[in-house]
């Protein structure tokens, strides 16, 4: 079966800037792939390659077997986009964008009406299809998008970030329905900054920092090779001043965090480290209120390839959209 | 692989009528496109001594311009403003494609918007219109012509003033040397040449014989001709100038 997305020594230059440096890989039919990375690292840029929207500057990529370069148009019948920045129209209703997209597709006009009605139901905004696009809040306003991307019922989706900014409860419903389209078959490439939604979500994670695929494989493996180190989790019934200290001072400790009243133990021997904490707990008198020992997390593995953490990533996102609004403000 | 010609020409219908949905009661357009040409013709033809008969050429050659490239010149720009564009660029539609969609749109606000006033016009003064078919031609053409003007400045536009302000720093001057309020035989002998450059001019000379049955019908055809060539050449320009500014990111 041919691969749903095979990228070779992908590379885009603007002048001097390498936005993305010859990276390479390969998403088979069906998978959920994941690609993260920080704000700036090009996951953008390639997603906008991928999609037929930018011209690479060398290097190759195929969408189900199609040439992106040689053929945009044809690419573009295979996929759906749900981009951070593309917006449905806003001066025209639900259902019309959905029969304005349906009809660039090519669908005859019954199809694209049965769709249209599937896809507003399936996504709670049937009752609202004459009104408006600009007089729904955000999130609807990502549904209506979700909706034109799916209207000729794509075998690859690309989303950029899809629930930035969103709701809790839109960003859940989008996360659901795109669980559900994947176990229906549908091949789904993701970019995010959010880790925690990359991890529960995508059978292969990417990550991308300067440009360059840094990491590429399933986040079991991608958490179990980012630290050979465990993490030893520990609170006592009370607080003793400079434990941190005591306990950043046992051998078996590489390193110590306080997070809220539970002290985290980078170790690479848990079983002594658990066996020194009851030692301590003992000599001081202390109970041990809670004890486990944590496997690293994607964003272990995220921050020692990259260097940046979550909340990096997410102050990150924020500068970059301020960016934006300053810049559409004048 | 690759498409018909008749998917391609469908893909353009539909951007069209999506166009005409967003944009033809839009604030922008009704005031580029219908107040400004109507409130220029009254400029041009109060205390002159002039007939509506006679004015009608330069009210259809103001129209026609102004309301052709009002919307061409705004429709870009507000899309890539709005992040609408990019929803556009998604779908399987190529770039002369889409320009061509929003040729078709320009030219039909453009055709519609010329006729109606100068029509109610015509039949209010009874004036009789030399060649009703001729002057229908011409007024395709040059909405044509200007509506791929619009779209050629927009292309690269991210914000409508981009494009509204080097279009109105083209078609202002032009009003003055396209024989619509001096004969071009009057200006200055370098300001000829350029006069017969520019569109207008060919609109008002068509349209002059259209309506008026002035000059004679091979200054008719050539001036028709080079609206069409303007009008192909504005929709080529265009699209390779949106795909240059799309590169850009």
């Amino acid at each position: 079966m041919v691969d749903a997305i095979n990228v070779h020594n992908l590379t885009k230059c603007y002048g001097n800037l390498l936005a993305v440096d010859h990276i390479s890989f390969a998403v088979r039919q069906g998978e959920f792939f994941g690609l993260l990375g920080p704000n700036g690292a090009g996951k953008t840029t390639t997603i906008r390659m991928l999609t037929g929207l930018l011209k690479p500057t060398s290097g190759t990529a195929h969408i189900m077997g199609i040439n992106v370069v040689k053929n945009p148009v044809d690419v573009k019948k295979q996929i759906g986009v749900i981009s951070e920045t593309a917006n449905p129209y806003l001066e025209m209703s639900a259902w019309d964008n959905l029969m304005f997209a349906g009809s660039i597709h090519g669908m005859p006009k019954g199809r694209r009406k049965e769709q249209a009605e599937n896809l507003l139901k399936l996504l709670g905004i049937y009752d609202r299809r004459d009104e408006k696009v600009e007089k729904f809040s955000k999130g609807l306003r990502k549904r209506v998008t979700i909706a034109i991307a799916l209207v000729h019922d794509p075998p690859l989706l690309f989303l950029d970030e899809p629930t930035v900014g969103l709701d809790v409860q839109s960003a859940r419903m989008i996360r659901e329905l795109l669980r559900e389209l994947n176990e229906q078959g549908t091949t789904i490439f993701l970019t995010t900054h959010y880790i925690e939604e990359a991890d529960i979500l995508c059978d292969r994670v990417g990550i991308i920092e300067n440009g360059k695929l840094v990491a590429l494989d399933s986040p079991e493996n991608l958490k179990a090779a980012g630290r050979e180190e465990k993490i030893v989790e520990v609170s006592f019934d009370s607080y003793v001043r400079k434990i941190e200290n005591e306990l950043a001072q046992l051998p078996a400790v590489n390193m110590t965090k306080k997070r809220g009243d539970k002290f985290q133990l980078y170790t690479g021997d848990p079983s002594r480290v658990i066996q020194e904490l009851s030692k301590i707990a003992e000599e001081k008198n202390l109970k041990i209120v809670s004890l486990n020992v944590l496997t690293p997390t994607l964003e272990d593995a995220f921050v020692e390839l990259t260097g940046f953490s979550s909340l990096d990533m997410e102050r990150m996102e924020q500068i970059g959209r301020l960016k934006k609004i300053k810049i559409k403000g004048g | 692989m690759g498409e018909s010609m008749m998917n391609n020409l469908r893909k353009a219908v539909a951007i069209a009528w999506k166009d005409s949905k967003i944009y033809y009661f839009s604030a922008p357009t009704v005031m580029m496109g219908l107040l400004f040409p109507v409130l220029m013709f009254l400029t041009f033809w109060i205390g002159r001594d002039l007939s509506v008969y006679e004015a009608l050429p330069g009210l259809a050659a103001l129209t026609a311009f102004f309301s052709g490239s009002s919307i061409g010149v705004t429709t870009l720009a507000l899309e890539r403003t709005k992040g609408t564009f990019d929803t556009q660029l998604a779908m399987p539609v190529s770039l002369l494609v889409i320009v061509l969609g929003k040729t078709i749109a320009s030219f039909l606000y453009g055709f519609t918007i010329t006729i109606i006033p100068v029509g109610i016009l015509a039949l209010l003064s009874q004036s009789r219109i030399a060649s009703p078919i001729l002057f229908l031609v011409s007024i395709t053409f040059s909405a044509l012509a200007s509506a791929g003007l619009g779209l050629v400045l927009s292309a690269t536009a991210r914000h409508v003033h981009e494009a509204m302000t080097p279009l109105n720093i083209i078609r202002i001057p032009m009003m003055f040397i396209s024989g619509l309020f001096a004969p071009i035989t009057n200006l200055p002998s370098f300001l000829q040449g350029i006069a017969y450059i520019m569109p207008l001019t060919h609109t008002v000379s068509s349209l002059q014989y259209a309506i008026l049955g002035q000059w004679n019908m091979e200054t008719f055809l050539a001036s028709v001709g080079v609206l069409a060539l303007y009008a192909v050449l504005f929709l080529i320009i265009a699209a390779k100038r949106l795909g240059k500014s799309l590169e850009k990111g």
